[in-house]
């Protein structure tokens, strides 16, 4: 017996000896002070602009969600603070970041050149670009470059507008003053197809039947957390959780 | 002996820090191996976005247009998860002109050097880095604008992830490692037991029961190997050991055999010669011939003497003696035995101290008990030559036995003879004529003491300086001796 005891002591310390020298060893990061004054604080305050379904809005209870919501909670909880959101004026975002009233700001912004040089923004986590819609029944279009010749509804002075000339003839885009009779042309079909950017494009299928969206956004219109600037630890923080693999579940859930 | 460290586990820890050593060290390489190309691999492809990049940047009309580039740069960081930041450095006339970056606080000045040296030479520089816990790229390739070199990008990219799955391959790595050193220590611990270990315990459990008397062990081991031929040695040595134990115990037998009967021939004659020669001497007159009738009888009753003993022995040797076990007093026993002794003793001038202040109970058969006392003291007695002489007779409990001490200070004995007075008819000193040893009372002593399951020796520290005679016996105990 005591032979099969002193075996089992060498396997266990054998074994030990490799759990431990395989294990982690973890150094204690030096905190940003961003990151500890929002630690400190106990909450994250993220401004955001309602409506914009399904980015944000304020749902039957009376309750801001949304994407970006979600977002914001995903970050939240990974600083371990709690999650303030503050419903504002989408012009005033930027603005109130800068101030520091609000830690950052996620509320479907585009990053542009003129943004970027007020605040620093995440890494883009989600693409707003420009979709094509078309009734459910046409199969034979999956691209815009096979819409040459196809007659193209779009928005009244919007980008998708200048797009849609991209791909086929000035004559045939026609244009809206709504989506609703847009959609209505384009179930009766009166057009081949919608080109409308992607949430919007999102809430359109949502809404009606008999239409779907076909492919990827074609244009990039990238949607950026808003930092205060010189904040880069909170922005590689975001970042990172952009990277995590949060982003396609929440596309999943919301789209 | 203790045994310390088996055979099994001397070749366990042997074979244990083999494989130990050969797998941590092919495990090591491994790995090593792994995460060079994996460093290769990644830095290639690091390579081949920053090309895409410029492919897609280059083939771009409005290269200036910081919007458009702004866009460019977020749609490839978008569309590459592990891109983390890109900028744009477009000099003109050895300034810089244009700086986009996905990251707005940089300003256009970092890794200026590195810059330089892509602008001015067009090669591709890779900058690793590598903190707290993550792993980072940084690549800084040249921009072509219709072939000619217009400005430089710095990419940043993030090996996380790829590093998390390499690390998930190293760590699965180890766990197979480890996984196939057990099956290799198991696997070779078992050929072991079964190609050394059992026949070394086959043959160490056959030792043991030939030491234990029993000779009609055999070995059998179908091995083929040393371990058969060293089997078939022992078998042939038992078996010679058998035939020769056999020869000796039969020859033993007849001798006692002989003994028995020799001694039962030469007593039956010698009985009417000691009873009838005192009655002669009663009746004859002449004091010459009185005197020589006394010589005749002392001869006599020492021959009667020497037969009755070696009758004794024979008997006390044959297998079939038998003893009658009961629960003896040793004191008791003492008492009668000096008691019987008194006249003789008081003769002789001989002090007995009984320091024996209790009774001490033995498993034991009375009268051998008996006659291992009346040996002993005779024998005191007899090797007494001051007067006045003294015997010290003592006894103490040792675990489940009682050590018994009778000391004289007689003549002593010399350490040469100390091993040979329990031999057969062994005399310390043949020179001297003296009819009342036969040289037989030690040996039927110790005879009586081993049939009893004890052990009985003598120490002297030398010539004139006593003797003293030990034997252990058995304690009575109620729980063994009465349920036996």
């Amino acid at each position: 017996m005591h032979k099969n005891y002193k075996l089992c002591s060498v396997m266990v310390i054998f074994l030990l000896s490799i759990i431990f020298s395989s294990g982690c060893i973890t150094s204690e990061d030096e905190i940003d002070p961003t990151i500890l004054r929002i630690k400190n604080a106990g909450k994250l305050v993220v401004g955001t602009s309602t409506p914009y379904e399904p980015m944000e809005y304020i749902d039957d209870q009376d309750n801001i969600v949304g994407f970006d919501i979600d977002l914001a909670n995903e970050i939240a909880s990974t600083l371990e603070v709690k999650l303030e959101i503050v419903d504002m004026n989408f012009d005033d975002l930027i603005d109130s970041v800068v101030a520091g009233d609000i830690d950052i700001s996620i509320a479907a912004i585009t990053i542009n050149l003129e943004r970027s040089e007020q605040v620093l923004f995440s890494n883009p986590y989600l693409n707003a670009g420009q979709v094509v819609i078309f009734n459910v029944s046409r199969e034979d279009i999956t691209s815009p470059e096979e819409l040459n010749g196809s007659r193209i509804g779009v928005q009244n002075g919007t980008t998708s507008q200048q797009e849609a000339e991209k791909y086929t003839n000035a004559s045939l885009v026609f244009t809206f003053d709504d989506y609703s009779t847009a959609v209505d042309s384009l179930l009766n079909n009166s057009v081949d197809a919608l080109i409308i950017d992607y949430p919007a494009g999102f809430g359109l299928v949502q809404n009606n039947e008999g239409i779907k969206i076909v492919g990827n956004p074609f244009t990039d219109e990238l949607y950026g957390v808003a930092i205060k600037k010189g904040e880069t630890a909170l922005k590689n923080e975001i970042d990172k959780i952009i990277n995590s693999g949060v982003i396609e579940t929440l596309e999943e859930k919301w789209f | 002996m203790k045994r310390k460290f088996s055979v099994s586990f001397k070749l366990t820890l042997i074979v244990v820090f083999m494989s130990v050593f050969i797998f941590i060290s092919m495990a090591y390489l491994n790995i090593r191996e792994q995460t060079e190309l994996f460093e290769e691999s990644y830095s290639e492809k690091a390579e081949a976005l920053a090309q895409a990049l410029d492919a897609s940047i280059g083939s771009h009309t409005q290269l200036y247009d910081k919007e458009e580039l702004l866009n460019e740069i977020l749609g490839f960081i978008y569309h590459n998860e592990d891109v983390l930041m890109i900028s744009v450095n477009l000099p003109e006339n050895g300034s810089l002109n244009v700086f986009v970056s996905s990251n707005s606080d940089l300003s256009g000045s970092i890794s200026s050097y590195e810059n330089q040296e892509t602008y001015n030479n067009g090669k591709i520089i890779k900058i690793p880095e590598e903190n707290d816990n993550s792993h980072l790229l940084t690549v800084i390739a040249p921009i072509h604008l219709s072939g000619q070199l217009a400005g430089t990008y710095e990419i940043l990219f993030s090996l996380d992830e790829s590093y998390n799955n390499l690390s998930a391959r190293t760590f699965n790595l180890i766990l197979i490692t480890i996984f196939f050193s057990f099956v290799l220590i198991i696997s070779f611990l078992l050929l072991m037991r079964a190609t050394v270990i059992i026949p070394i315990n086959t043959l160490k459990k056959a030792f043991d029961k030939i030491s234990k008397g029993d000779l009609e062990t055999r070995v059998s081991i179908s091995s083929h190997d040393e371990f058969a031929e060293l089997a078939n040695s022992f078998n042939k040595m038992t078996q010679d050991l058998e035939s020769r134990t056999r020869d000796v115990e039969k020859l033993l037998k007849e001798k006692n055999m002989f003994i028995y009967q020799l001694g039962h021939d030469l007593k039956t004659p010698l009985t009417p010669i000691t009873t009838l020669l005192p009655l002669i001497k009663n009746k004859v007159k002449d004091e010459k011939i009185k005197e020589m009738v006394d010589a005749v009888l002392i001869n006599s009753n020492y021959m009667k003497n020497l037969v009755t003993k070696t009758l004794k022995l024979a008997l006390l040797n044959s297998p079939n003696v038998k003893f009658e076990f009961e629960k003896v007093d040793l004191l008791n026993l003492l008492n009668q035995t000096l008691r019987n002794k008194s006249y003789e003793l008081k003769q002789n001038n001989i002090e007995v101290e009984n320091r024996l202040n209790k009774s001490f109970f033995v498993y034991a058969d009375n009268l051998r008990v008996q006659e291992i006392f009346d040996n002993l003291i005779s024998n005191s007695i007899k090797y007494i030559e001051k007067r006045p002489g003294k015997i010290t007779i003592d006894a103490r409990k040792e675990k489940d036995m009682v050590l018994v001490s009778i000391k004289d200070n007689g003549i002593g004995i010399i350490p040469e003879q100390i091993d040979h007075v329990f031999d057969n008819f062994y005399k310390a000193d043949f020179s001297r004529h003296d009819h009342g040893s036969t040289g037989l009372g030690l040996s039927i002593c110790r005879e009586i003491v081993e049939k009893h399951g004890g052990k009985i020796w003598i120490e002297s520290p030398g010539e004139n300086k006593g003797t003293t005679v030990y034997f252990k016996l058995k304690l009575y105990n109620s729980k063994i001796n009465e349920n036996n």
